[in-house]
């Protein structure tokens, strides 16, 4: 139908088969080749780190798992979106957009269904159109040129008046930041001068706040609640502003009128609970932090100390009930604890404090049975042999026996898990002093390295491999070091020591190395 | 949870299974549509299935749409919108049924033409009054934008026999949603009349308006927004 669509890669996420079939029956017909097809979030997020698509369509609602405003997030934190590739999220309603509108990420476009296939190229049509008139700014943000990107918006505006607000829009983004608030201002003010657009007038009342201007933010944000009363990131700053001033009855009261309108996302609901909890409303506390670890939990956003604030809450109100309420209470704080562990179960550090925040609980509630469970279950974790936790994760963890200590619990338990603090506690000295000279002998490699000694280098990343394996990063550099020299990469033996470092790589946190990898992986030649 | 919140979310997860059912309907049919030989004698029963599911699909909106503005839960949002743009999506989403009736659908406007509207809540409006045109009019819908004291004019044309003069005289209100006389339920004027009064722009307020015999000779919508 139309040309420029025929070589894009693009997916489809949906969880609902017949659907993905017709949206690629669809995009065929457009004259789309290559269609990728995913029915959850974790599917997607792996074949966008693989692959570069042009296109991502994303069905809001995913089922169980994932929903689509949260593999958007992901796709940001792993920073596998480049500018320029279009996010669309396929939604039931109009209003989407003022209702998901998280602080943090939007997609590029919200496509509403139903939709025939002319509106769907049509629609298509005109934001890769749109994104070609803006590919020069693009490619330098993406280049990380900002003194060109700055220029090229210039440049564009000129050329295309009709993406004029587009380019004002980067533009002031691009300015603030580089933290030149004040040009940013007068770009986002001549805007609003023109039409009140709800991008400018949020970065106004952004930049009052960065500037340290809560007050004057604060009002501004106020006011901006009467033009757009149900657009939920206005809500969102309006609470941050009271947050900041101090004034946290009134920033409990906000957000909770913003979860109201939009109760899903844990940014949101996690923030409601800090504030609940410094002011001790220990039962909206607890309220919130469910609702952050129900509706996180597929999510990248989700930290492993929400669930300790939603024990520790949820010990509080515990205390207050009559015992039917309180077990009823703690069937359910049973269920989650195990679908905490089951989430965190490579992640000892996590589940410690989790642990022990459940032994206090039970603790407090006179249910010491279970409460030694659970401090056995620390002791437990600790022992396992490949437990390594930080050196804040010990602190803490220290912090919270302390507490238990004199209480009615086993003794016993607490001494081994005493005991077997003081190994951890040389563990985790002796890694540091590992660590540390595996970053010094890293760097000596790197200088060999671009001296072309490459035989020193790899030599030098190997030691720093040994000093600190689970470190991707020295991995990768002798693996590259391999690959990348004509004298190495025809010798059987390396490549197998190659082979052997890239399949131990645990790349689960990391996005931009994951390009690199990817890269070295094509590289390998096969056996 | 109170009644009206089991209300809303009833009401949200009904719409939302609505339309994945009508995004299927609407994807079977142009599957059926393009299988068949054009002149098929089976092909104006299939588009008048298009354009009745389209029509649940635009009534299904405007009433969440009406229900959410009364309740405060949605309000207008105003962007920066490229009519062209705005008239080439509306096209599309009846080419196939103009194409299926022999009409001809198209539209005049400058390409640079930008104005400050809601595009969702205003693409309901068009779509709404083009899927009507295409039912009443001869051989022709003709959609127009221009400015005109300092307001945007969107304008839709046919060559019908025009709107019925209880109609014309109206005037801003459209404040019935039903007349049980004609049969007609009136919803989609009365939404196209809401839409356009929460416009609003240096103290000045949108307004729909009807006439008859025009630009195409038939009936005219114009709705302007400031």
């Amino acid at each position: 139908m139309f040309d420029r669509l025929s070589d894009t890669r693009t997916l489809v996420i949906d969880d609902f088969g017949q659907f993905r079939q017709t949206f690629k029956t669809m995009l065929h017909r457009l004259g789309v080749q290559q269609v990728d097809q995913a029915s959850n979030g974790n599917e997607a997020v792996k074949l966008c780190m693989e692959n570069d698509y042009d296109m991502i369509f994303c069905d809001y609602n995913l089922g169980e798992g994932q929903d689509g405003q949260q593999v958007l997030e992901e796709l940001h934190q792993r920073s596998v979106l480049q500018k320029g590739s279009l996010f669309l999220m396929v939604t039931a309603e109009t209003t989407s957009a003022q209702v998901m509108g998280a602080i943090e990420y939007r997609p590029d476009a919200y496509l509403t269904k139903p939709f025939t296939n002319e509106q769907l190229g049509q629609r298509l049509k005109r934001l890769l159109n749109k994104n070609d008139v803006l590919k020069t700014i693009h490619d330098s943000i993406n280049k990380g040129d900002v003194t060109n990107a700055l220029k090229q918006c210039d440049a564009v505006m000129q050329k295309s008046p009709t993406a004029r607000f587009s380019c004002l829009r980067l533009k002031s983004e691009l300015l603030e930041k580089q933290k030149a608030y004040d040009e940013a201002m007068a770009l986002y003010k001549s805007v609003v001068q023109e039409q009140p657009l709800l991008w400018a007038m949020i970065g106004i009342g952004r930049l009052y706040f960065k500037q340290g201007l809560v007050e004057k933010a604060l009002t501004h944000f106020q006011q901006m609640r009467e033009d757009f009363p149900q657009q939920v990131s206005v809500l969102d700053w309006v609470a941050k502003c009271q947050q900041a001033l101090g004034d946290l009855e009134q920033s409990e009261k906000t957000l909770k009128e913003a979860i109201q309108i939009s109760p899903k996302s844990v940014t949101r609901q996690s923030t409601l609970g800090e504030i609940a909890q410094t002011l001790e409303h220990h039962d909206i506390a607890q309220q919130a932090y469910a609702k952050t670890i129900q509706e996180g939990y597929h999510s990248c956003l989700l930290q492993p100390q929400y669930y300790q604030h939603y024990f520790k809450n949820t010990q509080a109100v515990a205390a207050t009930l009559g015992e039917r309420d309180q077990k009823k209470m703690l069937s359910t704080t049973e269920t989650v604890a195990k679908r905490m562990e089951q989430k965190y179960k490579n992640n000892p550090g996590a589940i410690v404090h989790n642990l022990a925040a459940l032994a206090s609980l039970f603790n407090t509630v006179g249910n010491n049975s279970q409460a030694d469970h659970y401090l056995s279950r620390v002791s437990g974790t600790l022992d396992s042999p490949d437990c390594r936790i930080s050196q804040q994760d010990f602190q803490q963890l220290k912090h919270q026996l302390d507490e238990l200590d004199g209480t009615a619990l086993n003794d016993k338990i607490l001494q081994k898990i005493s005991s077997r603090l003081v190994s951890v506690k040389n563990d985790i000295e002796q890694r540091q002093q590992n660590e540390q000279q595996a970053v010094a002998i890293n760097r000596e490699g790197m200088q060999f390295a671009r001296q072309n000694q490459q035989l020193e280098a790899l030599e030098k990343f190997r030691q720093a491999i040994t000093l600190a394996p689970y470190h991707s990063n020295y991995a990768l550099n002798a693996i590259q070091t391999i690959l990348l020299n004509d004298a190495f990469k025809n010798d059987p033996a390396l490549i197998r020591e190659a082979r052997d470092y890239l399949d131990n790589i645990s790349l689960e946190n990391s996005g931009k190395r994951w390009r690199l990898y990817k890269k070295l992986t094509t590289l390998l030649p096969n056996d | 949870m109170t009644d009206q919140s089991i209300f809303e979310t009833v009401l949200a997860s009904t719409v939302h299974d609505m339309k994945n059912s009508l995004s299927l309907l609407m994807s079977h049919l142009d599957d059926i549509s393009m299988r068949l030989d054009q002149q098929d004698e089976n092909q104006d029963d299939i588009s008048s299935l298009r354009y009745e599911s389209s029509r649940i699909n635009i009534s299904l909106m405007q009433l969440l749409t009406l229900y959410k503005l009364e309740k405060r839960q949605i309000s207008v949002q105003i962007e920066e919108v490229i009519l062209a743009d705005l008239m080439e999506d509306s096209i599309a989403a009846h080419s196939m049924l103009a194409q299926n009736k022999g009409i001809q659908l198209d539209y005049e406007c400058d390409d640079e033409l930008i104005w400050f509207l809601d595009p969702n809540l205003i693409g309901i409006v068009l779509n709404n009054i083009i899927g009507n045109s295409i039912r009443y009019t001869n051989s022709r819908v003709l959609l127009s934008a221009r400015t005109q004291d300092q307001q945007l004019v969107i304008q839709i044309d046919d060559d019908g026999v025009g709107y019925p003069a209880h109609m014309l005289n109206e005037g801003a209100g459209f404040s019935n949603p039903v007349d049980l006389h004609s049969g007609s339920t009136g919803l989609g004027l009365f939404f196209a009349a809401i839409i356009a009064q929460n416009h609003k722009r240096l103290q000045r307020q949108g307004k729909i308006q009807l006439q008859n015999k025009l630009r195409l000779n038939g009936g005219s919508f114009q709705i302007y927004l400031p």
